[in-house]
């Protein structure tokens, strides 16, 4: 049988060298690039790869999601799409909310930045992103993920990685229009309807998006530390309301968004509310900017405004240790971006800008730590980067220069190199990165100082094939004066510095993608080996894993098109081992481990059905209905949160183009 | 017993997946691919087209619009090219404010919003090239498509005409279509 086999591969194998023989007309004696327009129309050409190759130069460990990667992928929810990235994960806050983390350690505030078209979605009183039927999946066309560090470039918040979401507005020109539904097996788990119109006009365009979210965290029981419970089916709702409009005509833009996410919780801190409140962050942004173009200059000043009312809680209830909270802030900022691009060998990014935050504190009987109800922080920086492409590799050298109105100057240096070889590349990257305190971590510690990171990188890229690429990166991330959120013995939210945290690692990546076919696998893996491990991030007896975040991902999409219009899309998660810890009233802990999980994820999907531009998709996630989960980060006695289990989703989307 | 029909079984399908794996790669390699070959395109049509004398002095531009791995292909092979005189940059083009590029190049996935495009970039000195669209429908100048496995090209002369470009004649003797 095996001699069979043998046989049979051997005879396939030549006859497929064979045909390819016999195919090509290519005169082989000459390189293209010697050729002429009549020996070129003699040349058989291959399959065409669709593979994106960009990003091989940029100065970053890059990830770049596609609205198709998405919509094949049969995700609902941002966390969905999130979770397939390279070292990207999910943990538990408090009071309902769910936080990233990148590479193992926790980002929840002030680590990570999102960008939305643009504009900046961290609130700016803790600095955090709050994930869970929150962002409209219906409206992005692209994720561009840096997983490494931005503060140079982007500023504070940015410090372990940078997701910049592109929607469908930047350059629509007609309507985009999204429905989703979806349904765990005994409650409906969420809808999403999005809405999009663009018109191009006479050198600009204007547009405008909205959407709606409505959607459940989990369908399972939420059971606190000391036994208490609720079921998440009817208490872990989540919704959000967003609207953007964009008018851009000759290089002046004005944009407008209005962000409005309520989550519905009980969870609180440690033991479950009676009842559950509405945690509301709203948020309104305005950016006016103009673009002056001078040659290989563009110079583009303006003038940004947020007003914000993140982390709203309000309550009447007597019965409850619920305790409220109402703060707005408003912050003005002004700025100048300046691109210049003097010759073929140099490119320079640079600008500055300055802030002005004001907090008001909107309760009756509580004060910031000045003693008023009012805190201002103003911030000024400037930045450059300066690329010089040579003829032995690109030199990339960049910094931001920092003022805080009460931490002084902070400067971030950024260095690397990136060259590429016909089908290879490599990219060294040295960033510094750094956070200074933000409103709520001043107003309950007064003395916490800045914190700042240090990362060191070094990627290796091979093109397989036309059609597949590989990545492999190593990484090493050191933060001191780790700013950390803790409960203290006040049952009161505090901040402290701690001394230094951070992981090392390495991440794998494999995309093949042809015009059927894509195929995207990758694994991640962190150890904390070779850093000290801070007593709010430490599982007790593993000293090489940090709280919540296994040491071992990997994921993988496969995705295949039949009939021209049909996809079929499966995937594969694969968390290994997680740690939580429980803290008992004699403040004595209990270690409890998550077994390593499978998640299976189904999507079957369908392009210009019944209509030009009408796509449908119906997909299962986790569709073996395995256990998933949202842990605490941070040793803080907040139960572990379930996540939901196997849960249906069909969604539709339209898009029409205008004729002009 | 058992456990050698398992072993054989797994062993024959390790053999099966390597092979299978050592094709995948062997037909996605191949120095033929679509992108050099139309990079080569693109440069041979500067030879072949004439631009208005003030659109053609000093670093001749290639814009490229949409996601396409020809941008890398033509950065290979003007860099093989490095002997020529004239110096050729390869630019990324998106929204907001361009530089002038003397040839655009349209990507296919962008072939719903051409006309955006032409519109937006298409001036006096501009050759703009498509792939894979019916000409009937769109005014470029010149479209690349595939027939039988091999690169063709049509020509739009009323698209040079306002684009104030002259093609020469070897070039439309060689196109397959020209209106």
């Amino acid at each position: 049988m095996r001699l069979i086999l043998l046989s049979l591969l051997i005879l396939t194998g030549s006859a497929y060298v064979r045909a390819e023989g016999n195919g090509s007309d290519k005169p082989d004696s000459i390189p293209f690039y010697e050729m002429t327009l009549e020996q070129l129309m003699n040349v058989s050409v291959s399959v065409a790869s669709d593979l994106p190759m960009t990003n091989r130069e940029s100065p970053g460990i890059v990830s770049v999601i596609t609205q198709e990667e998405i919509r094949k992928s049969g995700a609902h929810d941002l966390i969905q799409v999130l979770q397939s990235v390279p070292g990207f994960d999910f943990g538990f806050d408090v009071e309902g909310i769910v936080g990233v983390s990148v590479r193992g350690n926790w980002g929840h505030e002030g680590k990570v930045l999102m960008l939305w078209d643009g504009m900046e979605m961290n609130e700016d009183l803790y600095s955090t992103l709050q994930f869970g039927g929150h962002y409209p999946l219906g409206l992005i066309k692209r994720i561009e993920i840096i997983r490494g560090p931005g503060s140079a470039m982007y500023g504070a918040n940015a410090e372990y990685a940078v997701i910049n979401i592109i929607t469908e507005t930047s350059e629509l020109n007609g309507i985009a229009s999204s429905v989703s539904a979806s349904t765990y097996e005994n409650t409906l788990s969420g809808q999403e309807t999005s809405f999009a119109i663009g018109k191009k006009i006479e050198d600009g365009r204007v547009n405008f998006s909205a959407s709606i979210i409505d959607s459940k965290r989990s369908n399972q029981r939420y059971i606190d530390n000391f036994g208490s419970g609720y079921s998440m089916a009817d208490y872990s709702g989540l919704n959000s309301t967003q609207f953007k409009l964009e008018y851009v005509k000759k290089g002046f833009s004005l944009t407008g968004l209005c962000d409005n996410y309520v989550v519905k919780e009980r969870d609180g801190y440690e033991a479950i509310y009676l009842r559950s409140y509405e945690n509301t962050f709203f948020t309104s942004k305005y950016v006016a900017k103009y673009d002056i173009s001078l040659d290989r200059l563009k110079i583009t000043p303006g003038l940004k405004f947020a007003y914000s009312k993140p982390w709203y809680l309000d309550s009447n209830e007597p019965d409850d240790n619920y305790v409220p909270f109402k703060t707005s802030l408003s912050k003005g900022t002004a700025f100048t971006n300046i691109t210049y691009e003097p010759n073929a060998m140099w490119s320079v990014i640079a600008g500055a800008q300055y802030s002005k935050l004001q907090a008001n504190d909107l309760l009756d009987s509580s004060y910031f730590s000045n003693g008023k109800k009012v805190f201002g922080m103003e911030n000024a920086n400037a930045y450059a980067q300066a690329i010089y492409k040579s003829k032995i590799a690109n030199i990339i050298i960049g910094g931001r220069f920092n003022h805080n109105q009460y931490y002084g100057q902070k400067f971030v240096p950024r260095l690397g190199l990136t060259r590429i070889w016909d089908k290879f590349h490599v990219k060294a990257l040295f960033s510094q990165a750094f956070r200074a305190p933000s409103v709520e971590n001043i107003n309950f510690n007064p003395d916490i100082k800045s914190e700042s990171t240090t990362f060191v990188e070094l990627e290796f890229g091979f093109k397989v094939t036309q059609h597949s690429y590989l990545t492999v990166n190593t990484f090493d991330i050191t933060t001191k004066d780790a700013i950390v959120y803790y409960y203290n013995e006040f049952s009161e939210d505090d901040y402290r510095n701690e001394t230094t945290t951070g992981s090392r690692g390495f991440e794998v990546e494999y995309k093949w993608k042809t015009k059927k076919w894509f195929f995207n696998m990758n694994y991640s893996y962190y150890t904390t080996a070779g850093h000290p491990v801070i007593d709010a991030y430490r599982v007790p007896g593993h000293s090489d894993i940090l709280l919540a975040f296994p040491n071992h991902k990997i994921h993988a999409t496969a995705s295949y098109n039949f009939f021209g219009k049909w996809s079929v899309t499966p995937s594969l998660s694969y968390l290994s081992k997680r740690y939580s810890v429980i803290t008992n009233e004699n403040s004595e802990e209990t270690l409890i481990s998550y077994n390593p999980a499978l998640y299976l994820n189904i999507n079957i999907s369908a392009e210009n059905i019944l209509a030009k531009g009408l796509s449908l998709g119906l997909a299962c996630h986790n569709a073996t209905d395995e256990s998933a989960y949202y842990i605490q980060p941070y040793a803080n006695n907040h139960a572990t949160v379930p996540a939901g289990g196997r849960e249906y989703t069909i969604s539709l989307h339209y898009n029409l183009s205008f004729n002009k | 017993m058992f456990n050698r029909i398992v072993i054989a079984a797994r062993f024959k399908s390790l053999i099966v997946m390597i092979w299978l794996m050592a094709t995948a790669f062997r037909i996605g390699y191949t120095d033929g691919n679509e992108y050099s070959i139309k990079a080569m395109f693109l440069l041979n049509f500067m030879k072949y087209v004439e631009w208005p004398a003030e659109n053609n002095q000093g670093t001749f531009r290639i814009g490229v619009v949409g996601d396409s791995e020809i941008s890398e292909s033509l950065l290979q092979m003007i860099a093989q090219k490095q002997g020529d005189s004239r110096r050729i940059e390869v630019v990324k083009l998106g929204s907001g404010n361009q530089p002038y590029c003397q040839m655009v190049f349209v990507s296919h996935t962008e072939n719903s919003r051409v006309d955006e495009w032409i519109k937006k970039l298409g001036a006096k000195g501009v050759l703009i090239v498509t792939e894979d669209l019916k000409l009937n429908t769109g005014s470029a100048a010149i479209n690349l498509i595939t027939v039988d496995n091999k690169i063709r090209f049509e020509i739009n002369q009323s698209a040079l005409r306002v684009s104030n470009l002259k093609v020469s004649s070897r070039l439309t003797e060689l196109a397959i279509n020209v209106r």
